[in-house]
């Protein structure tokens, strides 16, 4: 129980990274350690007591099927690990432009230029 | 009653909800036998012949979803490419867009 | 930058080239597959844009020919794909003995194909922000 509390804190900094910081690169920063959290968390729900990787060598497969964790959660995080990247790679070119435009990366103070 | 006195107080009640939820999961290490995970793991050396279990459920048994994340990663490619752009300066382009 | 920087990080590119090669081909032996080798070669032309400037490294690398890869390389990967929807497994490469190099069916070309596919991603999300 206590490795989804610690799977829970990763996602409750990054929210208070996003909500409580200035700076717009360190919000996008706080965006991606919550997705870090998540799939810290999903990896964990899988997992076997005693058991190995779900990759077959030198077993006979009935053993194999009851030693192994369970693979389905490592399929579906290599895919959001990819979309994260999209993501970040694209608010990233976004801050480029305000940068551009506004003159300044503060948060609050681009709320009272409006350009 | 400033604003980030009500910000600290709502996260900390987040976070109370959070806890919450996650003690009710079973226990940590106890994952039972499922139909479509013992599925996977067993046939999965007869219908594709690799005996890596994730890779032949990423690329042969859900072939389509890694599709559709390859069109995520070549339209993010396109729209970083589109969105920092430099304007042209000069006599041939005077009336752009 | 430093004449120290720029032989150390052209003598190692190579070797970190042959470790994204070798990940890709094993994707059905050792844990690994497309994507965590398409992000190890992508580190290796990162590392030479760090030491270069990026107009030497896009210089280099951009003759007529290899422009046209950039583009192709998500052609290949949707064919491959779709084309495995048809159940067309290779016959070749079915299982002679298990953990082997030669085994896998389809799966070694595909691996290859989504390691280009990311390769060619990050590397045109890597200039496109250094150049600003």
């Amino acid at each position: 129980m206590i490795e989804y509390l610690i799977a829970m804190l990763a996602v409750l900094l990054g929210i208070y990274a996003v909500a409580f910081k200035d700076n717009l690169i360190k919000k996008v920063l706080g965006l991606s350690i919550i997705s870090n959290g998540i799939h810290l968390f999903l990896i964990s729900i899988g997992y076997r007591t005693n058991g190995g990787i779900p990759i077959l060598k030198d077993m006979d497969i009935t053993s194999f099927a009851q030693l192994a964790v369970d693979p389905l959660p490592q399929a579906f995080v290599l895919t959001s690990i990819v979309i994260n990247l999209s993501v970040t790679a694209v608010a990233l070119s976004m801050i480029i432009l305000v940068y551009r435009h506004f003159g300044t990366l503060d948060a609050s103070r681009i709320r009272e230029l409006r350009g | 009653m400033e604003t980030r006195y009500v910000g600290l107080v709502s996260l900390v009640v987040i976070s109370a909800f959070m806890m919450l939820a996650v003690a009710e999961l079973p226990e940590f290490g106890s994952f039972q036998k499922k139909d479509i995970a013992t599925y996977y793991l067993e046939n999965s050396l007869e219908d594709t012949g690799s005996a890596n279990a994730v890779n032949s459920i990423v690329w042969d048994y859900r072939g389509y979803d890694t599709l559709g994340e390859e069109t995520v990663l070549f339209c993010a490619a396109l729209g970083v490419f589109t969105i920092i752009r430099r304007r042209f300066s000069g006599p041939h382009h005077k009336d752009d867009l | 930058m430093d004449l120290i920087i720029k032989t150390t990080s052209r003598i190692l590119f190579p070797f970190v080239l042959l470790m994204g090669i070798y990940v890709a081909l094993h994707g059905h032996i050792s844990p690994g597959g497309g994507f965590s080798a398409g992000a190890i070669i992508a580190t290796g032309f990162a590392l030479l844009v760090i030491a270069y400037t990026e107009g030497d490294v896009e210089h280099r690398f951009t003759k007529e020919e290899l422009v046209d890869i950039k583009a192709v390389s998500g052609l290949i990967l949707l064919i491959l794909i779709i084309s495995m929807g048809f159940a067309w497994r290779l016959e070749l490469l079915k299982t002679q003995f298990p953990l082997a190099l030669w085994s896998g069916g389809f799966t070694p070309l595909l691996n290859v194909a989504g390691a280009l596919m990311v390769i060619t991603a990050i590397v045109t999300i890597i200039y496109a922000l250094v150049k600003e």
